[in-house]
């Protein structure tokens, strides 16, 4: 920047801006009058600049309530189609081809004898179908849920026979909209009725699976009680049952072998007599155990079944009474002796027990059989129902979100069921024109002057034009001028010395000369150049905003050439407002004219 | 007003005798270094003088040409009234701030003329209508103030000559008539009622050829008897560009002006129009810019302007 600033001092800024104010001087009405006459031939050339006109209508479209709440809270699917497919309507060129058709346009179509168009005619037809599919647009001016207020808008190089186009195309957009929600309403009742069908497929096919699953792998569903749990609890009780029942008959066995054992041996008698009398089996003794091994169970039960603890005050009590059981057991012996006179009796009674004993040993081995292969039963029952309630739990996440689908199927399939019910009812409520309402909120606005281009564009433009080429103008004369302009200019180019440089020599021809040009030449030709670029300018203004006046004015010639009545010349006044372009479809309609 | 003012009023009053009487004899030419200090004092004695007087006094004077006699010891000696062209200044209106351009371009000149005898010095310039003619008249009342110098402004544009046109003096006998032998020298000089200066009309070429004329030994002679009679000569010639009359007068002067234009004359022309006169061996002393203070005091005007 530092750089920047030396690299132009302030004594080269200073003789730049004296140069341009130099020429700026100099050149001052070559400026002015390329800058006139440039504008005012812009301005006159803005005349052939196309126009465009518009035009617009303004609905109000607005959602039943009533049909609204047909089907569901607020159903607006119908409401939303027709809101989105608005301007396609619009623009459909079958549509707008048929509003033609209705309105005999373009005028002065060339029909065959059978009444079909020639094809020059169907080309204008088609040209103006696509004018007024590509100028027609929509714009919301107020959107709700169930209302709006929508702009219709043509934009056309052809103003005539604008509003009736429009209006037309208004109509029968209307109609169109009403008749696409009935043939909406049908496709949805359609649409309802196939998504039905779909649903109870679906939902059955999903029952199905369910079911399978539920035979496949019983207690899978977690809401419905295991019927395998409680068989697997019962045989567990069962089980531990007969090992408590086992392990006293193995005791009692035991026992009776013992006792058994003791009554054959032929040592165990003569130590029995050689010891004293003969000893019998406490009964005390045994109630006590039988106490002991029935409150051990119970504890057993308690811990197993019902998940108790040791600190449990139930299996404390428990405890407590084996505990006073055994001490009791302790205090007291386990054999009594047999009374004297029962002596004699004795090795009669003692075969007898021995007899007595082997059979309990043969019956105590064959129970203690069977409560072994009960149980060997119950084991492999165990197991194979705790594989199933496995497979059940590895499974159980598959079935429920079968039951979650199924679940949901049946509200959809609820769902579309009963909104096919209501549609057939909006039939009926179509009859009663309670759809969707339509009301012209502003009708179609005649055409006076043409949106585009605009006015003050125009003036800018052509006046910026006009500026460009008075710089321009300067700018060459400048450049073309190879003349001396200072006398440094001239030392520096010739070689020799300047001796002086003489003024102008205004003599008083010369001055009244000057004075002529100054005062009266170059104002009076400003003057014109002004007049004519003020004149076209308002030519250009008048084009655009006031078209009524301007085709008076250009007609106005005519006007004062015409020598008919006075009828014809108002019917001159009155004569087109616009000129149509050349590419406009209706221009030849014009000629015609 | 003192006696001085008064002699010189009376001096002033004899020479204008002697000239109507057709009895004004040249003086001898004396030197130019004495010529020059002579300037130099009436110079500073005009400075002065102008010092003394407002500027709208000095206007009005120049209005009034009648009423511009000079009042002072030391003021040069005035223009009696004399219609000549307005574009001759330096007459018309002798205190005009051109007047005082011309002035300086007189002291240019007597400054580098100080050393040769009798400078003669031709005036041209690249095309016509620069301000050639008009710049040899200015410059030759301008040389004419001062009052030892005898002046001669000399027409040699056999073609266009405007020099007599400006002075409102016959064009005919000139020097186009002394070299074709139809006239003497006496009789082609026209003394004017400026002091000092006299004129050499073109005169009248008739049938002869004006590069013939030109280029005669008679052309030469007359440069050298004029020189011998006026201590300063100013010749008008052609144009440098259209004519080869300027090489040839140049050879026979001691110097060549150039007059440019400014804001009209191409800058390429002046160039070519100075090589052109250096590649002849010229001594191309100068130029002179004429309009230069034109294009932006008065730019409007300048579109088209007529030549002055």
């Amino acid at each position: 920047m530092q750089q920047h600033i030396e690299e132009f001092s302030a004594t080269d800024v200073r003789h730049t801006l004296n140069e341009v104010l130099r020429i700026a001087g100099h050149r001052r009405w070559r400026f002015v009058f390329s800058f006139c006459l440039v504008s005012a031939a812009a301005l006159a050339g803005s005349l052939w600049l196309p126009r465009q006109y518009a035009t617009e209508t303004v609905i109000k479209r607005e959602h039943d309530p009533v049909f609204s709440t047909m089907v569901g809270k607020a159903w607006t699917h119908p409401y939303t189609e027709i809101k989105n497919r608005m301007l396609a309507d619009l623009q459909d060129e079958n549509t707008i081809a048929a509003v033609l058709d209705e309105l005999n346009l373009p005028e002065g179509l060339e029909r065959f004898d059978n009444g079909d168009l020639t094809p020059a005619a169907e080309s204008r037809r088609r040209r103006l179908v696509h004018a007024i599919s590509t100028g027609l647009s929509v714009k919301s001016l107020s959107s709700l849920k169930d209302s709006d207020v929508m702009s219709i808008s043509l934009v056309m190089a052809d103003n005539r026979h604008m509003e009736e186009i429009l209006a037309a195309l208004r109509d029968r957009y209307i109609a169109t909209a009403k008749q696409r929600t009935i043939a909406l309403l049908r496709d949805v009742q359609q649409f309802f009725r196939g998504e039905s069908e779909r649903c109870r497929a679906e939902l059955e096919a999903l029952e199905q699976q369910i079911l399978e699953y539920e035979l496949k792998y019983p207690g899978i569903n977690p809401d419905t009680a295991d019927p395998g749990r409680t068989e697997q609890t019962s045989l567990v009780i069962e089980r531990l049952e007969i090992e408590r029942k086992l392990d006293a008959l193995r005791n009692q066995r035991q026992r009776l072998a013992e006792r058994l054992a003791a009554l054959t041996a032929p040592a165990a008698s003569e130590a029995v007599e050689s010891a004293g009398p003969l000893m019998q089996p406490n009964p005390r003794y045994a109630e006590i155990n039988r106490e002991i091994n029935l409150l051990l169970n119970q504890i057993t039960e308690n811990r197993t079944l019902r998940g108790m603890t040791d600190l449990h005050p139930t299996i404390v009590q428990l405890q407590n009474l084996v505990a006073m059981r055994r001490e009791e057991l302790a205090r007291i012996p386990r054999e009594v002796p047999i009374s004297a006179e029962a002596g004699a009796a004795g090795a009669q009674a003692v075969a007898g027990l021995v007899d007595d004993l082997q059979r309990q040993v043969r019956e105590a081995d064959a129970t203690i059989t069977a409560h072994q292969a009960r149980l060997t039963a119950i084991e492999d029952t165990l197991a194979r129902l705790e594989k199933a309630r496995i497979q059940a739990v590895e499974h159980r996440q598959d079935y429920v979100r079968l039951r979650q689908k199924a679940a949901q199927t049946a509200d959809e399939l609820q769902n579309w069921e009963q909104n096919i019910g209501p549609i057939e009812r909006i039939f009926l409520v179509e009859d009663a024109n309670r759809t969707i309402h339509f009301a012209t909120v502003e009708d179609v606005a005649p055409v006076t002057k043409p949106i585009s281009p605009s006015a003050l564009l125009v003036t800018l433009a052509c006046l910026g034009i006009g500026a460009a080429a008075g710089v321009l103008v300067v700018l060459l004369s400048e450049l073309l001028d190879c003349s001396f302009r200072t006398i440094k200019q001239l030392k520096g180019t010739v070689g020799v010395p300047v001796i002086e440089g003489i003024d102008e020599i205004l003599t008083a021809a010369a001055r009244r000369r000057g004075m002529l040009r100054r005062w009266v030449v170059l104002p009076v030709a400003t003057a014109a150049c002004i007049a004519a670029m003020l004149a076209a300018g308002a030519l250009a203004y008048l084009s655009i905003e006031q078209p009524a006046s301007y085709a008076r004015l250009r007609t106005w010639p005519l006007r004062l050439a015409s020598v008919g009545p006075p009828e014809e010349s108002r019917r001159i006044d009155d004569a087109p407002q616009i000129v149509p372009q050349q590419d406009s479809p209706l221009a030849d309609v014009g000629a015609g004219l | 007003m003192g006696r001085i003012a008064q002699a010189l009023k009376k001096a002033q009053q004899e020479r204008a005798e002697k000239i109507r009487l057709g009895l004004g004899t040249v003086p001898p030419p004396r030197s130019p270094a004495t010529a020059i200090a002579q300037e130099t004092a009436a110079v500073q004695t005009e400075r002065r003088e102008n010092e003394r007087f407002s500027p709208a006094r000095r206007g009005l004077r120049s209005l009034i040409p009648s009423m511009t006699m000079r009042i002072g010891p030391a003021s040069p000696a005035p223009f009696p009234v004399w219609d000549v062209d307005p574009s001759v200044v330096v007459v018309r209106d002798r205190g005009g701030p051109v007047t005082e351009q011309y002035r300086s371009v007189r002291t240019w000149f007597l400054r580098r003329s100080s050393t040769a005898a009798h400078p003669c010095v031709a005036v041209t310039s690249s095309v016509a209508g620069e301000g050639k003619s008009v710049t040899v008249a200015n410059l030759a009342a301008a040389l004419a103030e001062v009052r030892h110098l005898n002046i001669l402004a000399v027409d040699a544009d056999f073609r266009k000559g405007t020099l007599a046109t400006l002075f409102k003096i016959p064009n005919s006998p000139g020097l186009a008539d002394v070299l074709a032998g139809r006239a003497t020298l006496e009789d082609a000089i026209k003394s004017t009622p400026v002091s000092n200066l006299a004129i050499l009309p073109a005169g009248a070429c008739l049938n002869l050829n004006p590069a013939e004329l030109i280029n005669s030994t008679a052309s030469a002679r007359v440069f050298d008897e004029i020189r011998e009679r006026y201590h300063f000569i100013l010749v008008d010639t052609p144009p440098v560009r259209q004519l080869s009359d300027t090489s040839v007068i140049g050879a026979l002067c001691s110097g060549i002006v150039l007059v440019v234009r400014m804001n009209s004359t191409p800058s390429h022309v002046v160039r070519q129009a100075v090589q052109g006169l250096q590649a002849n061996n010229l001594n191309v002393m100068g130029c002179i810019a004429s309009c230069a203070g034109s294009a932006g005091a008065r730019a409007g005007y300048s579109l088209g302007e007529a030549q002055p």
